[in-house]
This record gives structure tokens, C-alpha cells and sequence, in this order.
């Protein structure tokens, strides 16, 4: 993967975040939330596995 | 019709994750430090031990902008202050509300009141990354099966292995509830790729087998994998599991249970293990002054975990030593820091025996050095007259007669002393005559009195 690529990648998935943050705001089905909420974990993991210096926690993030 | 399972597309790929396996060291250290700075300062708003941790050290997370600031300014710590923390909270270190509580562990407790621990969903899914960069090496691929001779019982060992299997995509058995015998023959029927267990249970087994008229080798088994004790690391050890089981390879974790990280093997060297640095910095330093001890030479491993964010640990002394090396190519082509030996031995758990300072761990690592002996063992430390002695029990092999047992005690004690370059006291004793143990197994027993004790277990 070329850095080119790395970043690509890593737009993509902030972009994903940020629609996972808004269908969530939209829903209020506990259980859809809850697969949200598990969908934006792994997208945070993501982004350590890309080397993204932010946040060590999801805690620290968008999480909480 | 069902349709087969898509495997990640990249199952041909050398690497779990090339960018950061093979990231260059400089860059590495930059990464680290920046997750550094962003996990001290959740620790200091999150956290109350470390919040009265860095105030009492007069520290504030924007203090530590350099690597020098990160060594010196920032307090270590270590199994007391967690301890201490414990007494007046339900988990130490904590820094997430409740409702983020998980999985429920404890330590051993050996030595002592055991230390509560708990994960939450991300720290375990975290952590289990780290298996997977050894898993990944070592050939394992999502869909492979894993049998777990363990009882998922209060001791996170095995659980975490657990949790590598599950990132994967790999099949779980579980031999939980079931007796040796059964798990025996659930093997032998299932056919796993890979069987987890401790070293000396798995050789349990295939003594249990041969005792049954079974042959675990018919089983098919690939890979032995687990840890809890230095068994995967033990040359003899190692070759009398493979051979037992007729396996092909055997793939050492080296954890450390309360920071919720594991070391993985290297699949081109095996011996020895890797950081996981996507999980976790470490380094390691000179115990006595506390300063970062030079690339390649033994020191005590420190741990910063990315992989904890239930109960927080920056600086913490393992007392585990180690041979660190951070520019060491081998050829795996990974940049992260490689342990050769894996753990070496324990920096507050040192037997002083005629003089002589010896590491209860490298005593360990040389059993079955002598033929004839087998790698089922127990150390005995005791103090006479203001000395400690320190007596090796092993067992001998089976179909030795035991007319032999002398000669073979001072082969045992001439052994150490040619290795060591001190003279303990050996017994062999009848093969079978030794506890076997599923779990971490107590294999050394210090029965000095307690004011000289130093700690023996984490």
C-alpha cells in the first residue's frame, strides 16, 4: 500500500465514522444502536492499524 | 446453498499488517510518542490513581513532549501501587464508568492477595491483535481451528488466546468442563489445526494418551500454542511437545497478565518473540537506577499498554528481564523489538546460592539439558544457617530404572554448575511422581521465611 493509498484508506473510514455518527443521532432502535456502536469500534481499530496518531481509546474519541 | 466463507482477500500477504510490522524505527518512536502524550493525559482526566500519581510527581500531560521528558519525568509504576489503589476501589487504575466493565479476571495471587482485573470490549478485541500478528506469522489463516484444553476459568492466560481466535475468524472447540480423557478424545475426533494449552498439560496429555492406547499424533495436529509458563521456550520442552503430538510448530505468547498484552513469536525465528508495538511500547531499563538500558543488553521490560483502557498502566516495571533489541534483522523483515529467549528472568525474584545470583527462570529454561531427566520439575528454595539453597526436583524418564537416579542427580547438579557456574542440589525422583497442573502451574515453591522473600510471583 503506498502512503497515497494509506491515506485514501483513511479518509474513507473517517468518512464512515462520521455516517455511523449520524445514522446513530437518526436511530433510536437499541438493538441497531448497538451494532453501530460495535461497526464504530472496528472502524477506530482501523485507524490504529493505519498508523493514525489520534486518539488511543475509542474512549477517547467519539466512544463515550 | 451456503456459500463459502470470503477470507479476507489479502490471505496471501506476508504480513498481518505490513505498515506498521515494517515501520521504519524512527517513524515507530515518533508514532509511540504521540500515543504516549494522548494516553497519559486520558490518564491523568480519567484515571484517579494516575491523576495523584503525576500530581505527586508535580507532573501535567503537557509536560511530556520529549522522549527524554517521557524517561524522566514520568513516574514509573509498578504491582504496589495497583495493589495499594485496590484497597480502597473495586479495580485499580480504573478509568471507565461501569458500564464499560466487560470480562472479570484476577491474577494468580501467589504470594498474596490476587489483583481484580477488567476489560472492556474494546481492550479485548485490542489485545487480541496482538495474537494475530503471531498467529498471522506463523501460518494460521482465518478458518483454522483451535482446540482449548482450559477451563476458562478467573485467570485471563488462555482467555486472551481466546479473544485471537475470535479477530481471526477462526473456529473455537472448546474442552472447557470436559476431563483430560474426553478432551483426548475430542481432539482426536475434531481434528484441530491447533491445541491450546499450557506445556506441561499438553504433555500431560500425551502421557494420558499413551496410558489410554491412543496416539495423539493421529489427531492431525499442526500447531501447539499457549503460555503461562516459559514451556514453549524451553528447547526440550519444546521438541517433546512437537514430538508428542507429532505437530509441526509451536508458538510461544509471552503476557503479562494484568496489562493485557502478549508478546508473539517470530514465525522465522522461533526462540524468541517480538514487541507487538501496534499494541504497546515497551523498553527496557537498568533496574537499580531506573535508566533505559543499552539497545541489546539485559534489562527489566517496561510497559506502556494501548490495549487497556478499563484499567490504565503507563511505565509499569514487569520486572520481567530481557534482551531488547531494537535494530535487530533477522530477516522477518519486522522493525519491531525482538526478544531473544523471550524472558530471561526476574528482576525482584533473584536467589543468592554460594555467592552466586541465580534467576529461578534460567534454572528453568536449562531442564532437559540432561538425558534422562524429563521437563517435569518444581524448585525448592529454602534458608539454612543464613543461606539460601535452592533444590531442583525432576523427574526421570520413563523406563529409567531407578538404580540410575544417582547418577543422574549429580549429571542434573554438574550441569548446573558447568551452565550456571554454581552447584544446586538435585533429586530425580520417579516419573508421574510430580503434580500436572491445566492451569499456570506453581512449579517453584519458596519456603523461606517471609522477611527475606522477595516477591516471586505477579
Amino acid at each position: 500500500m503506498t502512503e497515497k493509498e494509506r491515506l485514501l484508506v483513511l479518509d474513507k473510514i473517517m468518512a464512515l465514522k462520521k455516517q455511523l455518527e449520524e445514522v446513530r443521532n437518526l436511530n433510536d432502535v437499541p438493538s441497531v444502536d448497538q451494532s453501530l456502536r460495535m461497526a464504530d469500534l472496528y472502524l477506530f481499530l482501523c485507524t490504529q492499524h493505519l498508523g493514525f496518531t489520534g486518539a488511543v481509546f475509542p474512549a477517547d474519541e467519539a466512544w463515550v | 446453498m451456503v456459500r463459502s466463507v470470503v477470507y479476507p482477500k489479502p490471505a496471501g500477504q506476508r504480513y498481518w499488517n505490513e505498515y506498521m510490522q515494517t515501520m521504519p524505527r524512527e517513524k515507530l518512536d515518533e508514532l509511540h510518542l504521540k500515543r504516549i502524550q494522548r494516553l497519559i493525559k486520558f490518564a491523568y482526566d480519567n484515571s484517579p490513581l494516575y491523576r495523584r500519581l503525576y500530581d505527586k510527581a508535580n507532573l501535567k500531560p503537557e509536560d511530556v513532549r520529549t522522549w527524554d521528558d517521557f524517561y524522566h519525568k514520568v513516574p514509573f509504576t509498578d504491582k504496589p501501587n495497583y495493589m495499594a489503589d485496590q484497597e480502597t476501589t473495586t479495580f485499580a487504575g480504573e478509568a471507565l464508568p461501569p458500564e464499560y466493565r466487560q470480562y472479570y479476571f484476577q491474577t494468580t495471587g501467589t504470594t498474596g492477595q490476587p489483583l481484580r482485573e477488567h476489560f472492556s470490549m474494546f481492550d479485548t478485541t485490542r489485545m487480541a491483535d496482538a495474537f494475530c500478528y503471531g498467529f498471522w506469522d506463523n501460518g494460521i489463516r482465518p478458518g483454522d481451528s483451535f482446540y482449548f484444553a482450559f477451563n476458562w476459568g478467573t485467570w485471563i492466560g488462555l482467555w486472551s488466546l481466546y479473544w485471537g481466535c475470535l479477530r481471526m475468524n477462526c473456529t473455537v472447540y472448546s474442552g472447557g468442563g470436559l476431563s483430560t480423557e474426553e478432551r483426548i478424545k475430542a481432539i482426536i475426533s475434531l481434528k484441530p489445526k491447533a491445541v491450546v494449552g499450557t506445556p506441561t498439560y499438553l504433555l500431560h496429555m500425551v502421557t494420558l494418551a499413551r496410558s489410554m492406547g491412543l496416539d495423539l499424533r493421529e489427531a492431525g495436529v499442526q500447531v501447539l500454542t499457549g503460555g503461562g509458563e516459559p514451556g514453549y521456550n524451553v528447547a526440550a520442552t519444546r521438541k517433546a511437545m512437537l514430538e508428542g503430538w507429532g505437530a509441526e510448530k509451536a508458538i510461544d505468547f509471552v503476557g503479562i497478565g494484568e496489562l493485557n498484552i502478549v508478546h508473539p513469536e517470530c514465525g522465522a525465528n522461533p526462540g524468541g518473540v517480538h514487541a507487538a508495538e501496534d499494541v504497546f511500547h515497551s523498553y527496557s531499563i537498568d533496574s537499580e537506577s531506573g535508566e533505559k538500558a543499552p539497545d541489546g543488553q539485559v534489562g527489566e521490560n517496561v510497559i506502556t499498554t494501548y490495549s487497556h483502557s478499563s484499567q490504565i498502566f503507563i511505565k509499569y516495571r514487569t520486572h520481567d528481564l530481557v534482551e531488547r533489541h531494537e535494530h535487530f534483522d533477522h530477516g522477518c523483515g519486522w522493525t519491531w523489538g525482538y526478544y531473544p529467549g523471550t524472558v530471561l528472568g526476574r528482576s525482584d525474584f533473584m536467589v543468592i546460592v554460594r555467592g552466586v545470583n541465580v534467576y529461578p527462570t534460567a534454572v528453568e529454561n536449562l531442564l532437559g539439558q540432561v538425558d534422562g531427566t524429563t521437563h517435569y520439575y518444581e524448585l525448592h528454595i529454602t534458608r539454612e544457617e543464613g543461606m539460601d539453597r535452592m533444590l531442583v526436583k525432576v523427574e526421570a524418564r520413563e523406563g529409567i530404572p531407578a538404580e540410575q537416579y544417582a547418577d543422574l542427580t549429580e549429571s542434573v547438579s554438574r550441569m548446573y554448575r558447568d551452565t550456571l557456574g554454581v552447584r544446586l542440589e538435585a533429586e530425580v525422583v520417579a516419573p508421574n511422581s510430580l503434580p500436572r497442573y491445566e492451569l499456570k502451574s506453581k512449579k517453584i515453591f519458596d519456603h523461606r521465611p517471609p522477611e527475606v522473600r522477595r516477591k516471586l510471583d505477579r
